[in-house]
């Protein structure tokens, strides 16, 4: 008895120590969903005095040559999704075979990781600790883990190689879009290449169900008046429908199920700059009220739902998607995904993209994509920086939309291209289309904002044109509904109110902003839900400056001057 | 009465030691070692100074954790959500148990156990995009309400019952699990004991005060020792899949503040304090817990 007791009180034991560890997993938080990086874009190329050699890439004159014998170029990766095929590996696939024949580089890895967990991010950290030697090239990210890395004094810095090799349309591209220089600039220098996303790609538009529309006999809003009336129309003709779809529960202005325009001008949760150039926390402007109340107002009607606060930016999407919903707000890509669904779910239903509505202040604004969503970083004491800009110069030509560019058709054939009789196809490839190898480049520069004149890529194929095979690729490999979106957000040009805060959290910020922006998402949440009185703004707004704010502010001022060069 | 204790022999159990080797390596190696880490808490801890030359700051991140009003209210608030977890996780498996095992139908015993087991089994990331649909305003349960006539309730969207509804789930969830537990124990009660009581004319209600209970409280008592030491953990899964921002200031636990603090914004120092406090108390509430139940309950573990 005693000892089948003993044997059974160790079970338990066991059992709630099991229970205890699996019980404090975590699991890893998903604000990583709009990291797609931003395709091609753009027009001619501008002519330069560059000399162009045969293999389409170019760099500095009589710079860069191919080496031989090869040398090697260590980098790292966070496999998000592997897909090689025909025999393909991470060492040896079309991209690596690429650099090897065109540039006497061979690429190995010196870190292969899983992407989850922060498990990259963690690695740098631990190499770090313990001294281990980083690899050649590594792509981050994570502006804090940028920071740390600038900090340690064990990655080089890009100025002179840069003045070195850097090519002509490379440079123009960077002038252009000079202020994603700011996340690797520390000390006057320049500690990375930051890629450039492209600016509207990824923009939130007004995605409508044009049969509700028809039915109600409307037009599409184009103020906060008019969508009134078309929600409340929407609201009488099907009562038991949510009008328009929002995702309160993590923002009120993300990708999904948001309500960026309503703000206007005054975007909540970035930094922007005020008359005198200093940057200021959007959220406690106070344009903000106004909005808010009208929100309240919305959700007083009955336009949002009454658990849209309990909603994530999923099944915010799901409740259009399912064809219970006549309007959300989103990024144009969701025309791809997830709304392609609707039209399949709901027979007979009609999605059309729209441009944004003007908010409750009569202004037109958003939020704007992200300047960079990475930077390359550099081992200290790297030394091939000619193969890293002529590499770089070769694939930025697809952003250029460079006829001569070797990767014009796409990166690697039998991945998103295949030949056939001479000509590149996009649509007829065995196993399917995939981009899952563009992960595995030794660089991708992203877009070129700014660099192509006329209507962007995404207005021309709209417009039916298929001229070069930039065009012609893009029309092919994209489903309308995307491109239709990406149109929209392009036809409101100047709107956006880009985050220019692109610096690793400051001392205070590290300290203090989770518990700011906590009260940041309740009282906005709050108020429009009616819990709070429009006047709670203005006692959130103190509370946010006496809490750390206007220390926050200060710090986040003094980096960005620290960014300015001479 | 004082167990004997065997003179340990090497010569014969040599053996046994080697086996346990490898664990005691293990051990050693994951678990002992890394404890030093601790010393980030003391730190401004920075990757690229190491452990050894991060900046000294003594204790000004517990200051940080204590000196915050908001702070001490997630404080409270964790206190709160597991105190109410781990009083109805210990009574509703107990009582659950005791009256499933009068359940005399073999059959039909095992079929609730399943059930009841089933959902200690699906990962909160899934069960908190169901509760979410089924405890909103228009969801399945609120139309039930409904159906009674009685107003309906936004479970999670109102501060005072974004709580109940944590510890309500999370006790729906896990109670068959500490249910198997308590049958476990309930099956090694000696059947004799109930043959005796019965001829001394006990009532099936006096047999369960007299015999079943006691049988199983020394159980009881270890799972409630041990679930003290949770006394801090409010469930990360379960809050972070259900809280909104109209429940932060309710619903917010450590757990959550750290994942914030430690992950979005880099803070490791601060986080490591923050685990290193909650261990510290845990380690506190054991140690007394573990006392009261050696002397209350006569039960050791070592």
């Amino acid at each position: 008895m005693r000892k089948s007791f003993k044997t059974l009180a160790l079970l338990v034991v066991a059992c709630v120590t099991f229970g205890l560890m699996s019980g404090c997993g975590g699991n890893g938080s998903n604000d990583g969903a709009v990291a797609n990086k931003s395709i091609n874009e753009g027009d001619e190329v501008q002519k330069s005095e560059t000399a162009k050699d045969d293999r389409g890439g170019q760099t500095v004159p009589g710079v860069f040559k191919k080496y031989d014998p090869p040398v090697e170029i260590s980098i790292s990766t966070a496999i998000k999704q592997e897909d090689f095929r025909n025999g393909d590996t991470l060492e040896n696939n079309p991209l690596t075979r690429w650099m090897l024949d065109n540039m006497g580089v061979k690429l190995s890895y010196k870190w292969v990781l899983a992407d989850q967990n922060d498990a990259f991010n963690t690695k740098v950290r631990l190499a770090l600790a313990s001294g281990d030697e980083l690899p050649d090239v590594m792509y981050i990210n994570d502006l804090v883990v940028m920071d740390e890395l600038i900090k340690s004094g064990k990655i080089e810095s890009v100025d002179e190689a840069y003045e070195k090799y850097a090519s002509e349309r490379t440079k123009q591209t960077f002038d252009k879009n000079a202020v994603v220089w700011n996340q690797v600039t520390s000390d006057g220098k320049r500690w990375g290449l930051p890629t450039i996303a492209d600016p509207v790609v990824g923009d939130v538009v007004m995605w409508v169900r044009q049969d509700w529309l028809d039915a109600v006999g409307m037009k599409a809003p184009t103020n906060v008046a008019e969508l009134d009336a078309v929600l409340a129309a929407f609201k009488k003709k099907f009562p038991d429908k949510t009008p328009l779809a929002v995702a309160g529960k993590s923002l009120l202005t993300w990708w999904m199920g948001d309500t960026q325009f309503m703000f206007g001008t005054s975007q909540p949760m970035t930094w922007n700059e005020d008359s005198s150039g200093k940057l200021q926390y959007g959220s406690i402007q106070p344009g903000i009220k106004g909005a808010l109340t009208k929100l309240n107002d919305f959700y007083n009607k009955g336009y949002m739902g009454k658990e849209f606060g309990t909603n994530d930016e999923m099944q915010a999407s799901s409740l259009f998607t399912s064809g219970n919903a006549g309007i959300i707000f989103g990024a144009g890509w969701m025309g791809g995904w997830p709304l392609n669904e609707t039209a399949k779910n709901v027979p007979g239903a009609v999605v059309k993209a729209y441009p944004l509505p003007s908010g409750a202040d009569g202004t037109v604004g958003r939020h704007g994509s992200k300047l960079s969503y990475g930077s390359y970083v550099f081992r200290k004491g790297f030394d091939h920086f000619d193969a890293i800009f002529y590499y770089w110069d070769t694939t930025l030509g697809r952003a250029l939309e460079d006829p001569n560019s070797p990767f014009a058709a796409g990166m690697a054939e039998g991945y998103d291209y295949v030949m056939k009789d001479g000509k590149p196809d996009w649509k007829d490839i065995p196993n399917g289309a995939s981009a899952a190898i563009q992960q595995f480049a030794l660089l991708d520069p992203g877009a070129a904002p700014g660099m192509i004149e006329g209507p962007a890529i995404y207005e021309r194929v709209a417009s039916g044109k298929k001229d070069n095979i930039y065009e012609q690729k893009l029309a092919e490999n994209t489903e309308p509904l995307v491109i239709e979106g990406n149109m929209a957000a392009y036809s409101q040009p100047g709107i956006d109110r880009t985050d220019l805060f692109n610096g690793a959290s400051t001392k205070t910020m590290t300290d203090k902003w989770s518990l700011l922006f906590k009260s940041e998402t309740e009282t906005f949440l709050k108020i429009i839900y009616g819990k709070a009185s429009p006047g709670e703004f203005d006692t959130f707004v103190e509370k946010w400056k006496e809490n750390g704010g206007e220390q926050i502010t200060k710090e986040v001022n003094d980096w960005y001057q620290s960014t300015k060069r001479g | 009465m004082e167990p004997i204790r065997a003179k340990w022999n090497w010569k014969t159990n040599w053996p046994l030691h080697f086996m346990l080797l490898p664990s005691v390596i293990l051990l050693f190696i994951y678990s002992y070692i890394p404890m030093f880490g601790i010393i980030i808490a003391f730190e401004n801890y920075k990757s690229y100074s190491g452990f050894v030359h991060s900046e000294w700051v003594g204790l000004d991140q517990f200051r940080l954790l204590f000196n915050d009003s908001r702070v001490t209210e997630i404080i409270g608030n964790t206190l709160f959500i597991s105190l109410g977890k781990m009083v109805l996780g210990w009574i509703v498996p107990l009582a659950f148990a005791l009256l499933l095992n009068e359940v005399r139908h073999m059959a039909i015993k095992r079929i609730i156990q399943s059930f009841v087991y089933l959902p200690y089994f699906i990962s909160w990331v899934i069960l908190g995009a169901i509760l979410t649909d089924m405890l909103s305003p228009s969801g399945i349960i609120n139309q039930g309400l409904k159906a009674l006539h009685i107003a309906p309730v936004f479970f999670l969207g109102d501060n005072d019952w974004f709580r109940i509804t944590l510890i309500g789930s999370d006790v729906w969830k896990e109670f068959g699990f500490g249910t198997i537990i308590y049958l476990a124990a309930l099956a090694g009660v000696n059947p004799a004991l109930y043959e005796a009581a019965e001829i001394d004319g006990a009532s099936r209600w006096r047999q369960t005060w007299a015999v079943t209970v006691p049988s199983i409280l020394p159980v009881s008592v270890i799972i409630a020792t041990l679930s003290l030491g949770n006394i801090l953990n409010g469930g990360f899964d379960q809050v972070y899949n259900l809280i909104n921002p109209l429940v932060s200031a309710k619903g917010e636990i450590i757990d959550t503040y750290v994942f914030d603090m430690g992950l979005r914004q880099g803070a490791f120092s601060f986080s490591t304090a923050v685990g290193l406090f909650k261990s510290v108390v845990s380690v506190i509430l054991i140690t007394i817990t573990y006392r009261m139940a050696a002397k209350f309950a006569n039960y050791r573990i070592f």
